[in-house]
């Protein structure tokens, strides 16, 4: 990794590979009581003010910065995630569940009823991909949901 | 939010993601993306640290580096848990990482799915608490 000093005291991090960058990602993101800096980030005016009302007005958030930085490490989790799993599959591409497998594991851990039936599961997958190729696991489980349902009425 | 635990069988599986427990394990921590990009749920997923203990996942060992890389958090052996934990060692026999697992399930008053290959013994453990299992 090579780390360019920028101006003002900020550093760009420049990875040398994309595994690498993943590395660092997660590293940053798992250091506990990181010290807080200043940013010249620029935003959109009205998201600003819409923050601004969130915290002052309607008590969501106890201020700008938290809801700010809350968000952020999420979207950033997120995405090492994403990033994580989708590496592992480039490298070794046999690795990546099927849909109906990821699609089972989500029923149940979301307590599905259709948890209990990975042939419906698999159906409904099958049924999804034919009509929509980029379907998520969601999108089967509420499929496969729908199928169960009128099936049981 | 979902918590993921993957047991150490679930860790084995992991450092041959291409045979069919392996898949499996990838498809429960898929769980974690998937919930947080459509249900805005602060998913993630844990490895209790005597899971990995009994895993061999010594995280400085240039061979954990694929396992490493997934975004897996330790959840540590912290005074409480281990209370927890030795009452159920003591009540049902389960190793202790088993009854880890089981003293997370319990304490975390969240969903938890856990990922094993030996469902009877983490239901066991986590009664009466229930618990979801994804069986590798």
């Amino acid at each position: 990794m090579t780390v360019v000093p920028q101006m003002c005291g900020t550093f760009s991090i420049v990875p040398t590979t994309h595994a690498t960058a993943l590395d660092r990602l997660s590293a940053l993101l798992r250091i506990e009581n990181s010290p807080t800096v200043n940013t010249s980030m620029r935003i959109p005016e009205n998201l600003r003010d819409a923050a601004a009302l969130v915290v002052d007005e309607l008590g969501l958030a106890t201020s700008t910065t938290t809801l700010t930085t809350e968000s952020l490490r999420f979207e950033l989790e997120t995405a090492l995630w994403r990033a994580s799993l989708d590496a592992l599959y480039a490298h070794d591409p046999a690795s990546r569940p099927s849909l109906a497998q990821t699609a089972h594991a989500l029923a149940v851990a979301e307590d599905s009823p259709v948890a209990e039936y990975p042939e419906l599961i698999e159906d409904a997958a099958q049924a999804i991909v034919d009509r929509h190729p980029t379907a998520e696991p969601h999108d089967v489980l509420l499929w496969a949901e729908a199928l169960h349902s009128a099936a049981s009425t | 939010m979902t918590t993921v635990i993957l047991d150490s069988e679930a860790i084995t599986a992991l450092r041959k993601p291409a045979s069919a427990k392996g898949r499996a394990v990838l498809a429960a921590l898929e769980v974690v993306p998937a919930q947080r990009k459509r249900r805005r749920i602060n998913a993630h997923a844990i490895v209790p640290t005597t899971v990995r203990v009994e895993a061999h996942w010594n995280r400085r060992d240039p061979a954990a580096a694929t396992l490493n890389r997934l975004p897996i958090l330790d959840s540590t052996l912290t005074s409480d848990i281990a209370n927890h934990a030795s009452d159920i060692v003591e009540s049902t026999g389960v190793s202790v990482a088993d009854a880890h697992i089981a003293a997370l399930v319990a304490t975390s008053g969240q969903p938890a799915v856990v990922v094993t290959s030996d469902p009877r013994d983490i239901e066991r453990a986590s009664a009466p608490h229930r618990v979801r299992v994804i069986r590798l």
